[in-house]
């Protein structure tokens, strides 16, 4: 570091040391117990994104295990620090640059992806800000709208179940998910949910202006589904259970 | 029609403590949030939280935050919004930051004198300025602005740091530093005592002389908390150990100094019980009030015995 240089130049180097995959090659300032106290800002500031992710990916980072994650999360930084003023908001950024590298990685763990993306919907939800605006009670002919902390995955393996003692650690099946914040706070909630419930559910939260009556009907005559007795109760225990987890927050 | 404001710490009917900030306080931590609500601790008079925690977040934070401000005063304390970046504010946060303080209705809000990112980046760590003009400029121009953007004053923090700058100037220390800073941006001071003792040990200096020339009448409030010591001596501000003896006599001297204004335990890390925490603000209250009581015995009011 020059002596002479400006803050903004000093605070680029410094920004550059904490990032880079190799801080030897960094632009470290000359004098040896500086350059030291740089290396020591840069382990404190990697130490706590690398904690933070922790808590947002768990079982993603166990998968791949401390060194393999470790070589993900340098690469990371080394091509962008956080961008968002929002720690939480590391993982999303993590998953961004990761995922599509994991998805072209014949090496990985083949469940590795929809691990991933499972933690990343649960994190999502946790944190998603609430709904604010009035709304109607649930009705028929009404436009629901779903809590903005729900999100839907389709997986090609079981990863919201236990790890089973065989390779892969998860079931090959493909299974879609409703991940939701739970109405207390506390954790995040998943249900399985067959073709008919995610397309509907799909479709509400992507703000299409199709009421209940309007979107099961629309959907069934795609699907060549028949609307029997045993159908409309059937979807009327779905909308209720999701009525009752606030997964649905009424209608408009 | 039913309304659903998940957020309504940011509407008006939001139920509030009432009363000042004074005394001993803690900042906000979902980590002893249930233990702090089953008791609700008389010796703990008002709480602290960072905005980011809360800003266009839904869930636990916010229900948290809902309840605590219920029962205490909330003082506000940022921690990306860093005065010495050189980057222009976020005017989108800026603006979403004051509509949170004001929903909060902290009497001021504080952030760090130090650096956090550059480019649009963070770092999201409290990054040492050197103790220069240009970083003095920088700080203090951006904490006016910030000021006139959220319309509150604006308490700037001490930190710790690690590393002296070879860009900093020769004869400028830090408290000089802070003083022209704090100076130039009229600004209010959030005095971080442990910070003061972690730089002294690191650099040598002595962290009574710093406390007696930095501006008591600007400091609106104290922070401490516990340090974590190397093997090689170099100490670490980590929030994360109990606040230690020589911090305890370093903020009485501090008190004596500053009157009765409101100091806050900061812990982040490696919680203890709920109790030992109590206790540590138990022994925070009986410091703050022997170095007070001559000042709060003159604040009440006179009443005469035949009044009575």
């Amino acid at each position: 570091m020059n002596a002479a240089g400006t803050l903004m130049e000093y605070q680029r180097a410094w920004t550059h040391v904490c990032g880079t995959l190799d801080p030897s090659t960094a632009v470290l300032p000359t004098d040896p117990l500086i350059a030291d106290r740089w290396l020591l800002y840069r382990r404190m500031v990697r130490g706590r994104l690398r904690e933070h992710l922790g808590e947002g990916i768990p079982r993603t980072i166990a998968a791949l295990g401390e060194a393999g994650f470790g070589a993900w999360f340098d690469r990371w930084l080394d091509a962008s620090m956080p961008r968002s003023r929002f720690i939480r908001d590391i993982v999303e950024e993590f998953l961004a640059f990761a995922l599509p590298r994991w998805n072209a990685n014949n090496e990985l763990p083949a469940f590795l992806v929809d691990l991933a993306t499972f933690e990343q919907a649960q994190w999502a939800v946790r944190h998603v800000p609430n709904y604010e605006g009035l709304l109607e009670t649930f009705d028929f002919h009404k436009i629901p709208v779903l809590h903005p902390a729900v999100r839907f995955v389709d997986l090609a393996y079981a990863v919201h179940e236990a790890p089973i003692a065989e390779d892969p650690l998860y079931r090959k099946e493909r299974v879609q998910l409703c991940v939701f914040r739970n109405k207390d706070n506390r954790g995040t909630s998943h249900w399985t949910i067959n073709d008919f419930a995610s397309e509907l559910l799909t479709t509400w939260s992507r703000n299409e202006r199709r009421t209940v009556t309007e979107a099961v009907r629309s959907i069934a005559a795609t699907r060549s589904t028949a609307i029997t007795t045993d159908f409309i109760e059937k979807l009327s225990g779905f909308l209720a259970d999701m009525i009752e987890q606030g997964v649905i927050l009424g209608c408009r | 029609m039913h309304e659903l404001r998940g957020t309504a710490i940011f509407g008006a009917s939001m139920e509030r403590a009432s009363g000042s900030v004074s005394g001993v306080g803690v900042g906000l931590r979902l980590e002893f949030f249930d233990a702090l609500m089953a008791q609700r601790p008389g010796q703990i008079r008002w709480l602290e939280v960072h905005p980011e925690n809360y800003v266009r977040r839904g869930g636990r934070f916010i229900e948290v935050l809902g309840e605590a401000q219920k029962h205490w005063p909330i003082v506000t304390h940022g921690l990306t919004t860093a005065l010495g970046s050189i980057e222009p504010f976020e005017r989108d946060y800026v603006r979403d930051l004051g509509v949170f303080l004001r929903g909060v209705g902290t009497p001021w809000h504080s952030e760090h004198l130090c650096w956090g990112g550059t480019d649009g980046s963070f770092v999201h760590d409290l990054m040492p300025l050197p103790f220069n003009e240009e970083a003095i400029a920088i700080a203090s121009s951006r904490l006016r602005e910030l000021r006139d953007s959220v319309e509150l004053p604006i308490a700037l923090e001490n930190i710790s740091y690690y590393t002296p700058s070879e860009l900093s100037t020769i004869d400028m220390g830090e408290v000089e530093f802070l003083n022209e800073v704090l100076e130039r941006s009229d600004a209010k001071l959030l005095l971080d005592v442990n910070n003061v003792y972690v730089n002294s040990k690191n650099f040598g200096f002595d962290a009574f002389e710093w406390i007696d020339r930095m501006p008591a009448e600007r400091v609106v409030q104290i922070h401490v908390a516990g340090h974590w010591t190397r093997d090689d001596g170099l100490r670490i501000d980590t929030h994360a150990e109990p606040v230690c003896d020589d911090v305890y006599t370093l903020l009485e001297h501090t008190l004596r100094r500053t009157g009765p204004v409101p100091v806050l335990l900061e812990r982040d890390g490696k919680y203890p019980p709920f109790e030992e925490l109590l206790a540590e603000v138990d022994r925070l209250t009986l410091v703050y009030d022997r170095a007070t009581a001559s000042e709060r015995r003159m604040a009440e009011p006179i009443v005469m015995e035949g009044a009575r």
